[in-house]
């Protein structure tokens, strides 16, 4: 079922993906599921085809590869894991903030450090700052040729283990969102700490932790664009980054349909009969199809504006929207149609369900892909 | 074999109660109906003592229309009968009302050993019932009570004061009033409550209790009840210095008296 | 029309109310995080007569209708689906089986310990192909002289290795499919049964799930529930009935959800104000508390028509395809309010999500709930 929109490079890349999902995620997504523990080996598993800085533009180091393409890839990946996918999709999310601001010098350190394999970490969110990211008050104070970083970070994606990463902190409070910059931090720099680790109900193997900043001294050339402009940097990032989300729930969406698939033809009821066979199951299981396919296209759409170059921001919080709407639904689906097998350990689709959940959520709620989509059709 | 009365209050649960946010009054119109805490601790107590010594449990209420719905309630608790005064007289009333509404209908029965009440009810609190009723039925009150035995026809009475704890003793009927101290009160079980609607219930009429016109006219009078709300002052103290903030909040805390 | 409850019933919601917040609320998250079965708090449901609640009294229930019991269950739901799955399968499937069906003999000699708590029933209803490539899982019944011969695999089955008493449907004529479905009476003492394992599940953890397994267990005829044959068509009328208790968990973990989102939306300020004042999450929380009122009368008006002895199979049906549906759609919303936090293992909305599918699952050999009613419509 090749998409023939998909460009012979692009078919590869996704056949390429899809072997590497086969056989590095999908015989041990449950066990880590299971454990909560962060999979470090896949780390190391994906730089070996290529596949771990996809978001690197080619001359710092990157593969090449258009966006369409990591959109490809990245479905296969939540195919085969969402937690997995959350972490390999990390880097990307990290390093836009220095494809938006990042003087030569920024991109390479941050992209050096990728493409040697490390991962990239992104440290927006706060206690008192979720759907609100301007609320921040972590702060950052210029003293000589450093800046000097504190406060609380949580939620932070990665950044229990990531070796560089992206912090948002207040150069002026008094200024609310207009006073939020963008920070480069090394792992190294004495005053960070990681504090604890999110017990998530999904994503599980995805390492989600709390971030203390403690008199964090900085180099005054880590400061990314200028002072003030981190709510802008933040708001492009997770604007270029809400198809990648998308494409990993499209990846969730299609595993629970083809579960569901292969478990309505090879179930047979207590007549004997596959309960596929009846009209009702058959009916339900091509509505989640169409839901996957929609999602998959309009996915795909917003990717294909942006590879043109032409605005696709309300295109990429629709497929956003859309696609992890349909993982959640999908996958809600699917242990429903399994049923008891479906509800316990023995299948898969219940963990499914669990990591759908956090798509809906995170890089923008669905409320806040709303704000925007309306933002831009009524004003 | 002890004959136990016990009073109990039908209130309002504060739960359910809504604050008025601009003057404060109290929006009841969603609020059920319960037996009074403490009091369910006197019912308690009651049902441990003649389920260690035999004998009766009786239970008496005076209040307004409403009190009909706590019947099966109480009767599912231990009480074996319940007497109540459903009454408009019961909207005004005040604990000298009570005490004189209760000590009637107590008068109109056999004597009981002993009569126990909540300490306090859940809304009013005003400790008087217990003191009140022992006076006009001559009988001793014991109040405060977080322990409470029976030997014979001593009744022992272990008493929870400020600072310490007195024990006393009585020989032959008392009143006593319950902290919540003195037990947990069990929760009936669903065979109880089903059995409750079994259990006989009487009706009491003021008109037929020979009360005079003053013993129902309260001696206090209500003039309000407000609700009480946690104010955020929602101040920041953003000084660069944090010892700065620190002091500033020092002085703010005890501008309100607080430190 | 508006509908009242008995002052009877109302002090049953009372005390059960009473009781999970004494007793079962303070150990609800550790059941769910240690998977154990409640003994003790079963023990003290016994106790309080919960467990024969609308049993008939001559056999030491308490008789207080169907109406009361989906009352108790409610209550039980809001604080743990766990613990009221256990009693569901207990008194609507397997004491309701021999209450139904039973003969005088077999009801007096089992429901006392049923209705007073002394022994836990379960419900094995076959599941064959339950697992793709776990093994056929027909359990099939021979007549041999006086007894029958039970022979077989059974999964997914609630309460099994801790139940004392099975209603177990085998199959007396394995070529005639559904309609060779017999039900039999088995006491788990009984040699020849073994749990071979329990199985793990997304939630209502502590509600076991077993796979039980039949080797020559030997069944005497006495204990033949209703007549050869009649199995499948007494398995449905019992689903039936649990899914209106079932109906009751849904009401019951929906509203303790909403509630915590309620509770959430308060306090939790973004932009300047508690995000409960955000049309958004309004629209969410009305939406569902609409759908919870709705359900919560459905499941009372047909707990109602059980009460009565009068027709309920077609409103049974309607209650469970209603309850899944808005019980699903709640939870989403439930833990989408309640954003990252939510999403926490130490928030009590995810075991609420994990929970309430659980509840609405039924067996998938069961008739679909719109089969049912839209065979009541064309009759």
């Amino acid at each position: 079922m090749a998409d023939m929109t998909l460009t012979p490079k692009q078919q590869e890349l996704e056949q390429l993906a899809r072997e590497f999902t086969e056989k590095h995620i999908i015989p041990v997504a449950s066990e880590w599921d299971e454990k909560g523990e962060f999979h470090q080996f896949i780390l190391e598993e994906v730089k070996k085809v290529g596949l771990n800085c996809m978001a690197v533009p080619q001359e710092y180091g990157g593969p090449g590869f258009d966006s369409l393409s990591q959109s490809v890839v990245m479905e296969q990946f939540g195919y085969g894991c969402c937690g997995f996918a959350t972490t390999l999709g990390g880097n990307g999310l990290s390093s836009y903030p220095l494809a938006i601001a990042g003087t030569d010098e920024q991109k390479k350190l941050y992209y050096g450090r990728l493409v040697a394999g490390g991962s990239g970490g992104f440290a927006l969110t706060e206690p008192g700052a979720g759907s609100d990211a301007g609320s921040c008050a972590t702060v950052a104070k210029l003293d000589g040729d450093e800046w000097i970083l504190n406060g609380t970070k949580c939620f932070a994606t990665t950044c229990g283990v990531a070796t560089i990463m992206i912090i948002f902190a207040s150069t002026d409070p008094s200024k609310g969102v207009k006073g939020l910059s963008a920070f480069i931090v090394e792992k190294e720099r004495a005053g960070l700490t990681v504090g604890a680790t999110e017990h998530k109900m999904g994503i599980r193997s995805s390492n989600t932790v709390e971030l203390l900043l403690k008199n964090v001294r900085i180099p005054k050339d880590h400061l990314l664009g200028k002072e003030g402009e981190g709510m802008k940097i933040a708001m492009k990032t997770l604007d270029m980054a809400r198809p990648i989300v998308a494409s990993m729930a499209v990846g969730v969406a299609q595993r629970a349909l083809d579960a569901t698939i292969k478990f309505a033809k090879e179930y047979l009821d207590v007549n004997g009969k596959p309960i596929g066979m009846n009209q009702a199951i058959g009916f339900k299981i091509s509505d989640m199809a169409i839901q996957v396919e929609a999602a998959r296209q309009l996915v795909r759409n917003a990717l294909r504006l942006k590879d043109a170059g032409v605005p696709y921001t309300k295109e990429a919080a629709m497929a956003k929207t859309f696609a992890t709407d349909a993982a959640m639904s999908v996958s809600a689906d699917a242990v429903g149609l399994m049923g008891h097998y479906g509800y316990s350990k023995d299948s898969f689709v219940e963990k499914l369900m669990r990591d759908a959940k956090v798509t809906q959520i995170y890089e923008g709620t669905n409320q806040v892909q709303r704000i925007v989509i309306s933002g831009i059709l009524l004003r | 074999m002890p004959k136990i009365l016990v009073c109990y209050k039908w209130v309002l649960d504060e739960q359910d109660i809504k604050i008025n946010p601009g003057d404060l009054s109290l929006d009841t119109s969603r609020a059920k109906y319960k037996i009074s805490d403490y009091d369910k601790n006197a019912i308690e107590a009651a049902t441990q003592l003649v389920e260690a010594h035999e004998g009766s449990v009786d239970a008496l209420t005076f209040g307004n229309d409403k009190v009909k719905q706590s019947l099966k309630d109480v009767l599912s608790r231990g009480p074996g009968k319940v007497q109540w005064i459903g009454d408009p007289a019961f909207e005004q009333a005040d604990a000298f009302v009570t005490a004189n509404v209760l000590a009637a209908a107590i008068r109109n029965n056999e004597s009981y050993d002993l009569i126990i009440c909540g300490e306090g009810s859940a809304d009013s609190y005003s400790q008087q019932v217990a003191p009140r009723l022992a006076t006009i039925l001559g009988i001793p009150a014991v109040t405060f009570v977080q322990e409470l035995s029976i030997d014979g026809s001593r009744i022992i009475a272990t008493r929870k004061l400020g600072d310490c704890t007195e024990v006393v003793e009585v020989q032959g009927s008392a009143v006593i009033s319950v902290l919540p101290e003195i037990n947990k009160p069990r929760i009936p079980s669903l065979k109880q409550v089903m059995a409750a609607s079994k259990k006989p219930s009487q009706e009491l009429k003021i008109a037929d209790l020979q009360l005079s016109t003053e013993d129902l006219q309260a001696k206090t009078v209500n003039l309000s009840v407000k609700g009480y709300v946690m104010n955020r002052k929602n101040i920041l103290f953003k000084e660069t210095n944090q010892a700065d903030n620190v002091a500033k909040l020092v002085a703010s805390l005890a501008q309100e008296g607080v430190c | 029309m508006s509908y009242a409850l008995t002052e009877e019933q109302e002090l049953i919601q009372q005390s059960a109310r009473e009781f999970t917040q004494e007793y079962i609320e303070p150990i609800a998250t550790e059941i769910d995080n240690t998977s154990a079965y409640p003994r003790a708090v079963i023990r003290q449901m016994a106790e309080h007569d919960f467990l024969g609640l609308y049993l008939p009294e001559v056999f030491g229930g308490t008789e207080a209708g169907y109406l009361s019991y989906v009352l108790m269950i409610e209550e039980i739901s809001k604080v743990s689906g766990a613990v009221a799955s256990i009693l569901i399968n207990h008194a609507s499937l397997a004491a309701y089986s021999i209450n139904c069906f039973g003969t005088a003999e077999q009801k007096q000699a089992y429901l006392p310990d049923l209705c007073s708590g002394e022994k836990l029933g379960a419900f094995a209803l076959t599941e064959p192909g339950a697992a793709p490539g776990a093994g056929t899982h027909k359990v099939v019944a021979t007549k041999v002289g006086d007894n029958y011969i039970l022979t077989g695999h059974k999964c997914y089955i609630a309460n099994g290795g801790v139940a004392d008493v099975y209603v177990v449907f085998a199959l007396t004529n394995p070529e005639a499919g559904a309609k060779g479905m017999s039900a039999f009476i088995v006491d788990a003492s009984t040699a020849g049964l073994t749990v071979s394992r329990t199985i793990g599940k997304m939630g209502l953890r502590g509600c076991p799930s077993a796979e039980l397994v039949f080797e020559n267990v030997i069944v005497p005829e006495a204990n033949l529930l209703g007549a050869e044959g009649a199995g499948m068509k007494m398995a449905q009328v019992a689903q039936l009935v649990a899914s209106v208790a079932e109906g009751a968990q849904v009401v019951g973990i929906a509203q303790a959800a909403m509630d915590d989102a309620v509770k959430y939306g308060k306090q939790r300020i973004q932009f300047g104000r508690p995000i409960a004042t955000f049309p958004a999450i309004q629209t969410m929380l009305a939406e569902m508390a609409t759908n919870i009122y709705m359900a919560r009368l459905a499941v009372y008006d047909v707990a109602s028509l059980i009460e009565k002895g009068e027709p309920f199979a077609k409103e049974a049906a309607m209650v469970k395809l209603f309850t899944g549906r808005i019980g699903q759609s709640a939870l989403i919303d439930v833990i989408q309010i309640e954003g990252g936090y939510g999403y926490s293992q130490e928030m009590v909305a995810s075991r609420y999500y994990r929970d309430i599918k659980g509840a609405v699952i039924s067996s998938s050999s069961a008739e679909f709930p719109e089969k049912v009613i839209a065979s009541d419509l064309l009759a």
